[in-house]
């Protein structure tokens, strides 16, 4: 996995394309304060009105701290959070 | 979105386990659509799905160690499924729907837009005349016939169009212009005087001037001639183009009472209902509905429509009556709006190139009105161009005769 995840990073530096692109690496976008889009997910972890948690790649996670959160939609890849944000965290 | 929801029908889940949110995870990863999905609460999640996963949904909370129930069906479909065990009240609302489409096909309402200077009561009889009425048939409408006709009736019209949507007629109208007037070059005019004055400055550009600086005139009297002169003799008529300025003096007045009379709602407030079936009413109240002294009628009309969409040809009418009472109050600032009327009244005399030189105002109060006179000396062009009468014109050609003699 480690070898691969190199290998794409190395492939992305190279040839100056986004890593996203060649890896399944989260990319993550915060809009305004009120609504986080998570793309290249890997499951969701914890749903709770505080705290959102996903996974991400390689056993990392990606969590979403906030008042009133609630998830808007959701796809095999893709997950958009809306609620009040105070962090987002990668673990 | 919502009505798509709507029409393909949804449902209201109860998902309960540990790990609730893992069949949110089960739905995403099989591609299925949900929303409203709540935070778990005491190991419960609320959450919305499309009416087709119904069946599925049980099992596939159960593959992820959770129970479903669904709480409640949403949309058209479940609509449908629990009207067609009441047959009347289908029957009811299927009339319904024919009914709001067959009234469609008529003209319900009808709006005129743009009329501004027009006579909207001429418009409207035009257009009845032409088809267009309340409760006419409007499939049949043709755009040109309706405008050829409404044009025809109404000259100051120069365009029109009416849109229909649903049972409301949309008719814009717009105004004819004026046509610009055109100079005749062959017509004989002379300058004569607007207001009397003394003459300060002559420009005659064609024409015999007639009068010097510092001269005093009269209104009416000739500034300059329309004739032409040689050197020993006239020559004929022709157009007298010119300007002549002159200071001019002016006193205006303009009169107000000095109370007037104010209303004052007593309180007392009746309504009274009335319905109107395409052209007839139906009142709900005895008697007419001519209001009496010291009240204000206030009439609401309420159509049934969307608007947009359809109008029926039923509206609910509301007349509510106010009474009040009149009382006499000092009127304010009435000194100023005089002054001020005088003013534009002056500007329209004295003309854009016109200036006031100076000026004085005054006001008195007798007899309960206020008369504000304003007395000001001004400096303005005073010419204007007026048409030579045939009796001046046969003068010019006797003088053009005698000379020739």
């Amino acid at each position: 996995m480690g070898k691969e995840e190199s290998v794409s990073a190395r492939m992305s530096r190279k040839f100056e394309i986004q890593q996203e692109a060649v890896s399944a690496v989260p990319r993550i976008t915060v809009s305004g304060m009120t609504s986080v889009l998570v793309e290249g997910h890997r499951g969701l972890l914890e749903y709770e009105p505080e705290r959102v948690a996903a996974a991400a790649g390689a056993g990392g996670k990606v969590i979403i701290r906030g008042e009133n959160l609630r998830l808007v939609s959701m796809s095999r890849s893709d997950l958009t959070i809306s609620g009040k944000l105070w962090a987002v965290e990668l673990e | 979105m919502r009505a798509a929801r709507f029409v393909t029908g949804w449902l209201e889940a109860e998902v309960t386990g540990i790990q609730p949110e893992k069949f949110l995870q089960t739905l995403a990863e099989r591609g299925m659509t949900f929303w409203d999905a709540a935070p778990p609460v005491d190991f419960t999640m609320h959450v919305c799905l499309p009416l087709r996963w119904a069946k599925l949904t049980p099992a596939l909370a159960e593959s992820v160690g959770c129970q479903a129930r669904i709480v409640k069906l949403h949309g058209l479909p479940t609509l449908f499924a629990r009207v067609k065990k009441r047959r009347t009240l289908l029957i009811g609302l299927l009339l319904a729907v024919a009914c709001i489409l067959w009234s469609s096909l008529y003209v319900w309402d009808i709006q005129i837009a743009g009329a501004d200077g027009l006579d909207k009561g001429a418009i409207r009889a035009s257009l009845a005349d032409a088809g267009v009425d309340i409760g006419a048939f409007w499939p049949p409408f043709s755009q040109d016939l309706i405008r050829n006709s409404v044009i025809l009736d109404v000259p100051t019209i120069r365009w029109m169009t009416v849109n229909i949507r649903g049972s409301h007629a949309e008719v814009i109208v717009r105004p004819m212009r004026e046509a610009a007037k055109v100079v005749d070059e062959k017509e004989y005019v002379k300058i004569v005087a607007t207001t009397a004055g003394i003459v300060t400055q002559v420009q005659a550009l064609r024409g015999t001037a007639v009068v010097t600086a510092g001269q005093t005139v009269l209104a009416g009297e000739t500034l300059i001639d329309a004739v032409a002169t040689g050197r020993y003799a006239v020559q004929g008529a022709i157009r007298a183009i010119g300007t002549v300025r002159a200071r001019t003096w002016y006193e205006l007045t303009a009169e107000a009472p000095v109370t007037q009379s104010v209303k004052t709602y007593t309180g007392k407030e009746t309504s009274r209902w009335a319905l109107i079936f395409g052209k007839n009413r139906i009142n709900f109240y005895r008697g007419c509905s001519i209001c009496q002294a010291n009240c204000d009628k206030i009439i609401k009309e309420h159509k049934l429509s969307i608007e947009g969409v359809f109008t029926l040809p039923v509206t609910l009418v509301r007349e509510i009556t106010r009474s009040y009472s009149v009382d006499s109050q000092p009127t304010q600032g009435t000194q100023n709006e005089l002054e001020s009327a005088l003013e534009k009244e002056l500007a329209h005399l004295v003309g854009d190139d016109g200036s006031v030189i100076s000026k004085d105002c005054t006001a008195t109060e007798t007899d309960g009105l206020l008369r504000v006179t304003l007395r000001t000396e001004c400096e303005q062009q005073i010419g204007t161009a007026v048409p030579l009468t045939d009796a001046e014109l046969a003068t010019i050609e006797s003088q053009i005769l005698n000379t020739k003699e």
